[in-house]
Formats: C-alpha cells, structure tokens, sequence
C-alpha cells in the first residue's frame, strides 16, 4: 500500500490522504490551471477518487473544460493555497505535488496543453509534449 | 511612456491596475509560493504598492518568512486565485503576472528562492540564480 499521496494546504486547514498509487504525474499549462494557480503551470498528480479522504473548508470554482466536461477547482477558503481539481470526465483527483507533505519522489511524465503555455515558460525539454492532452483510450 | 498594468482573478471579482514600471521581473520558488499556487513556482513582477489600485474584495493570507518577517499574499475568496503577494511593512508589491490581462511580454530577471525549489523543478539555464534573494544595495 502506497501512503505517497497525503498532503494538503500551508494553514493546515486542508487536508488529504489515500493509499492509492499515483496514477500520472503530469505539468498541465492549461489556461485554467495558469488563473487557478497564479502560476505558468502546475505540476499535478491523478490519483483515484475513489476512497480518497479530503477535509477542511475549501473555495471551489468551476469552469467548463474545452471537452465540455465541469472541472472543479479547490482551494483552501483560508490561505488559498490552490490544493486540487477534479474533472466530471475522469475518475482522478489531479492533486498538486507541491502540496504533497513529501514531494521528493515526484517526477513529471508528460507536459501537457502546451498549445496555451506561456511564451517564457520553461519545459523540460526531455519531457513529451502534447498541445492538449494525449490520446487515451476509451475506458 | 509604460504600458498600462491591467488584470485580475479568473472569475472576475477583482480587478486591478497601475500605471508603475515594474521595478524587477522574477521566478520565485520559494515555499510560500509554491503552497499558494500549487505550482513550482511563481513568476512576478515588483510594483510600488503606492501606485497600485484593485476593486473587488481580496483576502490576505499572513505567513512568517524567513527572515522573521510577515509576507502576506491575497487571493480572490470567489475563485480562489493568488494575485500578489506583499512584506509586511515594504511598499513593493509583488504581482503574479500569469494574472495580467497580457502575460506574455514577461521577461525574468533571475530566479530567486532556489533552495526551496522541487527536485523536480526544471530552471532556464541562460537566468541567473540565487538561493534566497539577490544581494541587495541598501
Ligand atoms: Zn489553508
Ligand atoms: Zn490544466
Ligand atoms: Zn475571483
Ligand atoms: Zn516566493
């Protein structure tokens, strides 16, 4: 059983923990990810939703994907740390590495919506890059 | 003449501008931004606080530094987005650019925080580094 996925916000206000085994870890460039995050990108984590536990009072913000599907942001309604999304499509919490209470094992896989990155962003250039995101099969 | 500073949150309650030139252009990979955004870092540009004006409310979110100080950051509390980030007690301001209308003139200067980045955080080469913060003339 895995325990690499327990985290949660810098207030302590938000937590979250499963034993569940990392799906993907991946930096999304995403335009929604760039505004939620403040940042260029974030680097997330997928991991099962299923018999994940969250707590803590958290700000959600929903927005209409360009597959159509809702993806829900959360962020903790006290620091703001922006700690997860969920996407109504998939069965995965994308939860963000950098809140992760050890990090040190994470190494991105894949840059992905790299068609709305940033023009200064850095990328590794080792990493494959998908202008939205890779093809995946039908599940 | 400088271009106008426009921006705000990704849902739209908050809004702001400036008519400054921003006085410094960094990534900062220091923990407090990681955590804030949930990213390895956050791009940003120094303003003077003085010529900076936002509507909408804002919340601020106080955390001790590591110099012993307050760094403060402000978030919208409709949507959640991180918008800038404040010292207690200085009048700079440090806005995060991805929240600019127009993001994509930034050009960092350096990088800052270096010691508190992710091992899997990846730097550009060509920019300098620094493990806290550059030295700085007082
Ligand atoms: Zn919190
Ligand atoms: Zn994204
Ligand atoms: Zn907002
Ligand atoms: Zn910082």
């Amino acid at each position: 059983m895995s325990h690499k996925i327990k985290g949660g916000c810098q207030c302590g206000a938000v937590r979250y923990s499963t034993d569940a085994e990392p799906m993907v870890t991946f930096n999304c460039h995403c335009t929604h990810c760039q505004q939620a995050s403040g940042a260029p990108f974030t680097t997330a984590v997928a991991v099962q939703r299923e018999n994940m536990t969250i707590s803590g009072d958290v700000i959600e913000h929903t927005q209409t994907s360009d597959l159509g599907t809702l993806v829900h942001r959360f962020s903790c309604a006290k620091c703001g740390a922006y700690v997860y999304g969920i996407s109504d499509g998939f069965g995965a919490t994308a939860v963000n590495a950098v809140t992760l209470d050890d990090a040190s094992w994470v190494e991105p896989q894949m840059e992905v919506y790299v068609s709305s990155a940033q023009p200064w962003t850095h990328m590794d250039p080792a990493l494959p890059k998908f202008d939205k995101l890779p093809p995946m099969e039908e599940s | 003449m400088s271009k106008k500073i426009e921006g705000g949150c990704l849902c739209g309650a908050v809004r702001y501008e400036s008519d400054a030139e921003p006085l410094f252009a960094v990534n900062c990979h220091c923990r407090h931004c990681q955590m804030t955004s949930g990213s390895t870092h956050i791009p940003g540009i120094g303003l003077p606080a003085a010529a900076f004006s936002h509507t909408g409310d804002v919340t601020w979110y106080k955390i001790q530094n590591d110099r012993g100080g307050q760094s403060m950051r402000a978030f919208c509390p409709t949507c959640g987005t991180p918008i800038m980030g404040q010292i207690e007690g200085e009048e700079i301001l440090f806005l995060h650019v991805i929240t600019l209308d127009d993001p994509g003139g930034f050009a960092p200067q350096m990088d800052i925080f270096e010691s508190s980045a992710q091992p899997w955080d990846r730097f550009d080469d060509t920019l300098p580094r620094f493990a806290k913060m550059p030295p700085m003339g007082e």
